[in-house]
Protein backbone atom coordinates (compact mmCIF):
# COMPACT_ATOMS: atom_id res chain seq x y z
CA UNK A 1 0.00 0.00 0.00
CA UNK A 2 1.28 3.45 -0.81
CA UNK A 3 2.06 5.69 2.15
CA UNK A 4 -0.16 8.58 0.95
CA UNK A 5 -3.29 7.45 2.80
CA UNK A 6 -6.51 9.46 2.85
CA UNK A 7 -7.66 10.80 6.22
CA UNK A 8 -11.36 11.61 6.36
CA UNK A 9 -10.80 14.32 9.01
CA UNK A 10 -7.69 15.96 7.62
CA UNK A 11 -7.21 18.22 4.61
CA UNK A 12 -7.89 16.37 1.36
CA UNK A 13 -5.56 16.13 -1.59
CA UNK A 14 -6.75 17.98 -4.73
CA UNK A 15 -7.48 14.64 -6.48
CA UNK A 16 -9.59 13.33 -3.59
CA UNK A 17 -11.39 16.65 -3.24
CA UNK A 18 -12.29 16.77 -6.94
CA UNK A 19 -13.47 13.15 -6.94
CA UNK A 20 -15.70 13.77 -3.91
CA UNK A 21 -17.08 16.87 -5.59
CA UNK A 22 -17.82 14.90 -8.76
CA UNK A 23 -19.63 12.21 -6.76
CA UNK A 24 -21.55 14.65 -4.56
CA UNK A 25 -24.49 14.90 -6.95
CA UNK A 26 -24.75 11.37 -8.33
CA UNK A 27 -22.95 8.05 -8.56
CA UNK A 28 -20.58 7.76 -11.51
CA UNK A 29 -18.21 5.29 -13.15
CA UNK A 30 -14.49 6.03 -13.63
CA UNK A 31 -14.80 7.74 -16.99
CA UNK A 32 -17.80 9.75 -15.72
CA UNK A 33 -15.73 10.95 -12.75
CA UNK A 34 -12.88 11.99 -15.07
CA UNK A 35 -15.27 13.98 -17.25
CA UNK A 36 -16.98 15.64 -14.29
CA UNK A 37 -13.65 16.60 -12.68
CA UNK A 38 -12.52 18.15 -15.95
CA UNK A 39 -15.80 20.04 -16.24
CA UNK A 40 -15.80 21.21 -12.57
CA UNK A 41 -12.23 22.45 -12.89
CA UNK A 42 -12.99 24.07 -16.26
CA UNK A 43 -10.32 21.94 -17.94
CA UNK A 44 -7.59 23.02 -15.53
CA UNK A 45 -7.38 19.61 -13.84
CA UNK A 46 -6.74 16.53 -15.95
CA UNK A 47 -6.75 13.22 -14.15
CA UNK A 48 -5.44 10.06 -15.77
CA UNK A 49 -6.50 6.52 -14.81
CA UNK A 50 -3.35 6.03 -12.68
CA UNK A 51 -4.20 8.92 -10.35
CA UNK A 52 -7.95 8.31 -10.49
CA UNK A 53 -7.97 4.63 -9.54
CA UNK A 54 -5.13 5.03 -7.03
CA UNK A 55 -7.20 7.71 -5.28
CA UNK A 56 -10.43 5.67 -5.57
CA UNK A 57 -8.73 2.70 -3.88
CA UNK A 58 -7.52 4.82 -0.98
CA UNK A 59 -10.89 6.57 -0.68
CA UNK A 60 -12.73 3.24 -0.49
CA UNK A 61 -10.29 2.08 2.20
CA UNK A 62 -10.91 5.32 4.13
CA UNK A 63 -14.69 4.88 3.80
CA UNK A 64 -15.22 8.09 1.82
CA UNK A 65 -16.83 6.31 -1.13
CA UNK A 66 -18.04 2.83 -1.93
CA UNK A 67 -18.53 0.72 -5.01
CA UNK A 68 -22.08 0.18 -6.13
CA UNK A 69 -23.28 -2.52 -8.50
CA UNK A 70 -21.92 -2.93 -12.03
CA UNK A 71 -24.23 -1.32 -14.55
CA UNK A 72 -24.42 -0.55 -18.24
CA UNK A 73 -24.19 3.12 -19.18
CA UNK A 74 -26.83 3.45 -21.89
CA UNK A 75 -25.16 6.61 -23.25
CA UNK A 76 -21.96 4.70 -24.01
CA UNK A 77 -21.74 1.01 -24.92
CA UNK A 78 -22.89 -2.35 -23.57
CA UNK A 79 -19.89 -2.86 -21.29
CA UNK A 80 -20.80 -3.18 -17.61
CA UNK A 81 -19.06 -0.59 -15.47
CA UNK A 82 -18.41 -0.26 -11.74
CA UNK A 83 -20.12 2.83 -10.29
CA UNK A 84 -18.84 4.72 -7.25
CA UNK A 85 -20.98 6.43 -4.66
CA UNK A 86 -20.14 8.95 -1.93
CA UNK A 87 -20.76 7.78 1.67
CA UNK A 88 -21.92 9.80 4.67
CA UNK A 89 -18.27 9.98 5.82
CA UNK A 90 -17.30 11.28 2.37
CA UNK A 91 -20.03 13.93 2.48
CA UNK A 92 -18.79 15.09 5.90
CA UNK A 93 -15.18 15.21 4.64
CA UNK A 94 -16.26 17.22 1.59
CA UNK A 95 -18.28 19.65 3.73
CA UNK A 96 -15.32 20.08 6.11
CA UNK A 97 -12.97 20.74 3.17
CA UNK A 98 -15.37 23.31 1.66
CA UNK A 99 -15.59 24.98 5.09
CA UNK A 100 -11.77 25.12 5.24
CA UNK A 101 -11.72 26.68 1.76
CA UNK A 102 -14.31 29.31 2.67
CA UNK A 103 -12.37 30.15 5.86
CA UNK A 104 -9.22 30.66 3.79
CA UNK A 105 -11.16 32.87 1.34
CA UNK A 106 -12.55 34.88 4.28
CA UNK A 107 -9.04 35.40 5.67
CA UNK A 108 -7.81 36.47 2.23
CA UNK A 109 -10.72 38.95 1.99
CA UNK A 110 -9.82 40.40 5.43
CA UNK A 111 -6.26 40.87 4.17
CA UNK A 112 -7.72 42.51 1.04
CA UNK A 113 -5.98 39.97 -1.16
CA UNK A 114 -7.33 39.67 -4.67
CA UNK A 115 -6.60 36.94 -7.20
CA UNK A 116 -4.37 38.31 -9.94
CA UNK A 117 -5.03 37.44 -13.55
CA UNK B 1 -12.12 2.17 -38.82
CA UNK B 2 -8.32 2.52 -38.72
CA UNK B 3 -8.71 4.47 -35.48
CA UNK B 4 -10.69 1.61 -33.93
CA UNK B 5 -7.87 -0.79 -34.73
CA UNK B 6 -5.36 1.65 -33.23
CA UNK B 7 -7.48 2.05 -30.08
CA UNK B 8 -7.80 -1.74 -29.71
CA UNK B 9 -4.04 -2.09 -30.09
CA UNK B 10 -3.37 0.64 -27.51
CA UNK B 11 -5.86 -1.05 -25.19
CA UNK B 12 -3.93 -4.34 -25.46
CA UNK B 13 -0.67 -2.53 -24.66
CA UNK B 14 -2.34 -0.75 -21.75
CA UNK B 15 -3.54 -4.13 -20.41
CA UNK B 16 0.08 -5.29 -20.48
CA UNK B 17 1.17 -2.18 -18.58
CA UNK B 18 -1.46 -2.84 -15.89
CA UNK B 19 0.23 -6.18 -15.16
CA UNK B 20 2.90 -4.22 -13.26
CA UNK B 21 0.34 -3.35 -10.56
CA UNK B 22 0.17 -5.56 -7.49
CA UNK B 23 -2.30 -8.46 -7.75
CA UNK B 24 -4.87 -7.03 -5.30
CA UNK B 25 -4.92 -3.68 -7.11
CA UNK B 26 -5.12 -5.43 -10.49
CA UNK B 27 -8.02 -7.63 -9.42
CA UNK B 28 -9.84 -4.63 -8.04
CA UNK B 29 -9.30 -1.99 -10.74
CA UNK B 30 -7.59 -3.35 -13.87
CA UNK B 31 -10.82 -4.00 -15.79
CA UNK B 32 -12.25 -0.56 -14.93
CA UNK B 33 -8.96 1.16 -15.77
CA UNK B 34 -8.87 -0.55 -19.13
CA UNK B 35 -12.47 0.51 -19.83
CA UNK B 36 -11.72 4.09 -18.81
CA UNK B 37 -8.60 4.16 -21.00
CA UNK B 38 -10.67 2.88 -23.92
CA UNK B 39 -13.44 5.45 -23.29
CA UNK B 40 -10.99 8.35 -23.20
CA UNK B 41 -9.23 7.20 -26.39
CA UNK B 42 -12.56 6.81 -28.19
CA UNK B 43 -13.65 10.28 -27.11
CA UNK B 44 -10.38 11.79 -28.40
CA UNK B 45 -10.71 9.96 -31.71
CA UNK B 46 -14.35 11.02 -32.12
CA UNK B 47 -13.35 14.64 -31.48
CA UNK B 48 -10.78 14.34 -34.28
CA UNK B 49 -7.76 14.78 -31.98
CA UNK B 50 -4.50 12.88 -32.40
CA UNK B 51 -4.11 9.79 -30.25
CA UNK B 52 -0.41 9.01 -30.03
CA UNK B 53 0.70 11.88 -27.80
CA UNK B 54 -2.31 11.46 -25.55
CA UNK B 55 -1.79 7.71 -25.26
CA UNK B 56 1.87 8.29 -24.37
CA UNK B 57 0.78 10.71 -21.62
CA UNK B 58 -1.70 8.10 -20.29
CA UNK B 59 1.03 5.45 -20.25
CA UNK B 60 3.44 7.74 -18.39
CA UNK B 61 0.70 8.80 -15.96
CA UNK B 62 -0.26 5.19 -15.27
CA UNK B 63 3.41 4.14 -14.93
CA UNK B 64 3.81 6.89 -12.30
CA UNK B 65 0.68 5.54 -10.59
CA UNK B 66 2.17 2.02 -10.56
CA UNK B 67 5.40 3.28 -8.99
CA UNK B 68 3.33 5.16 -6.39
CA UNK B 69 1.15 2.15 -5.58
CA UNK B 70 4.10 -0.23 -5.40
CA UNK B 71 5.89 2.11 -2.99
CA UNK B 72 8.33 3.37 -5.66
CA UNK B 73 12.04 2.65 -5.69
CA UNK B 74 14.73 4.24 -3.55
CA UNK B 75 17.00 6.98 -4.88
CA UNK B 76 20.02 4.64 -5.00
CA UNK B 77 18.06 2.05 -6.96
CA UNK B 78 16.67 4.77 -9.25
CA UNK B 79 20.16 6.07 -10.02
CA UNK B 80 21.48 2.54 -10.53
CA UNK B 81 18.79 1.91 -13.15
CA UNK B 82 18.66 5.30 -14.85
CA UNK B 83 22.40 6.18 -14.96
CA UNK B 84 23.58 3.41 -17.33
CA UNK B 85 20.53 3.89 -19.56
CA UNK B 86 21.11 7.66 -19.74
CA UNK B 87 24.81 7.07 -20.44
CA UNK B 88 23.84 4.63 -23.21
CA UNK B 89 21.43 7.21 -24.75
CA UNK B 90 24.11 9.93 -24.73
CA UNK B 91 26.65 7.50 -26.20
CA UNK B 92 24.30 6.53 -29.05
CA UNK B 93 23.49 10.20 -29.75
CA UNK B 94 27.20 11.13 -29.82
CA UNK B 95 28.08 8.14 -32.00
CA UNK B 96 25.31 8.97 -34.51
CA UNK B 97 26.38 12.61 -34.66
CA UNK B 98 30.02 11.62 -35.21
CA UNK B 99 29.14 9.05 -37.88
CA UNK B 100 26.92 11.54 -39.62
CA UNK B 101 29.58 14.27 -39.57
CA UNK B 102 32.27 11.89 -40.87
CA UNK B 103 30.01 10.45 -43.57
CA UNK B 104 28.91 13.89 -44.75
CA UNK B 105 32.48 15.22 -44.80
CA UNK B 106 33.81 12.22 -46.73
CA UNK B 107 30.95 12.37 -49.23
CA UNK B 108 31.26 16.13 -49.62
CA UNK B 109 35.07 15.83 -49.78
CA UNK B 110 34.95 13.39 -52.68
CA UNK B 111 32.24 15.34 -54.40
CA UNK B 112 34.15 18.59 -53.96
CA UNK B 113 37.24 17.09 -55.67
CA UNK B 114 35.09 16.49 -58.73
CA UNK B 115 33.42 19.85 -58.47
CA UNK B 116 36.82 21.62 -58.35
CA UNK B 117 37.70 19.98 -61.68
CA UNK B 118 34.64 21.59 -63.20
CA UNK B 119 35.13 24.98 -61.42
CA UNK B 120 31.98 24.49 -59.33
CA UNK B 121 31.63 26.01 -55.81
CA UNK B 122 32.24 23.43 -53.02
CA UNK B 123 29.36 21.77 -51.18
CA UNK B 124 28.79 22.59 -47.49
CA UNK B 125 30.28 20.00 -45.13
CA UNK B 126 27.77 20.32 -42.29
CA UNK B 127 26.00 17.18 -41.09
CA UNK B 128 22.29 16.73 -41.75
CA UNK B 129 20.84 17.99 -38.46
CA UNK B 130 17.38 16.57 -39.17
CA UNK B 131 18.86 13.09 -39.39
CA UNK B 132 20.93 13.63 -36.26
CA UNK B 133 17.87 14.78 -34.35
CA UNK B 134 15.82 11.84 -35.59
CA UNK B 135 18.39 9.30 -34.43
CA UNK B 136 19.08 11.12 -31.17
CA UNK B 137 15.42 11.40 -30.21
CA UNK B 138 14.83 7.78 -31.29
CA UNK B 139 17.71 6.61 -29.09
CA UNK B 140 16.50 8.70 -26.15
CA UNK B 141 12.94 7.40 -26.53
CA UNK B 142 14.10 3.78 -26.68
CA UNK B 143 16.34 4.26 -23.65
CA UNK B 144 13.48 5.99 -21.81
CA UNK B 145 11.21 3.01 -22.47
CA UNK B 146 13.92 0.61 -21.25
CA UNK B 147 14.47 2.69 -18.09
CA UNK B 148 10.70 2.89 -17.41
CA UNK B 149 10.31 -0.87 -17.89
CA UNK B 150 13.19 -1.61 -15.53
CA UNK B 151 11.85 0.83 -12.93
CA UNK B 152 8.42 -0.80 -13.08
CA UNK B 153 9.90 -4.31 -12.81
CA UNK B 154 12.02 -3.27 -9.83
CA UNK B 155 9.06 -1.69 -8.05
CA UNK B 156 6.98 -4.81 -8.75
CA UNK B 157 9.71 -7.09 -7.36
CA UNK B 158 10.04 -4.84 -4.31
CA UNK B 159 6.31 -5.12 -3.79
CA UNK B 160 6.39 -8.90 -4.02
CA UNK B 161 9.46 -9.23 -1.73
Amino acid sequence: MANNQVHANGPLTPAVFHILLALSTQERHGYGIMKQVESDAQGKVKMGPGTLYGSLGRMIDAGLIRESAKKIDTKMDDERRVYYKITAVGQKALAAELRRYSEVVAIAAQLRLRPTS
Amino acid sequence: MAENHAIDRYRRWYRELLRFYSKPHRERFAESMEQTFHDVCRERANDGHGLLGFVLWMFVETAAGILRENGGVGLAQFLRIVSPVAFFAVAIAAWVQMQNAIAVNIAAGLDNQLRQLFFQPPLPTRPDMAEVWLWTSGACFLCGVIAAWRLLRTSQRKRLA
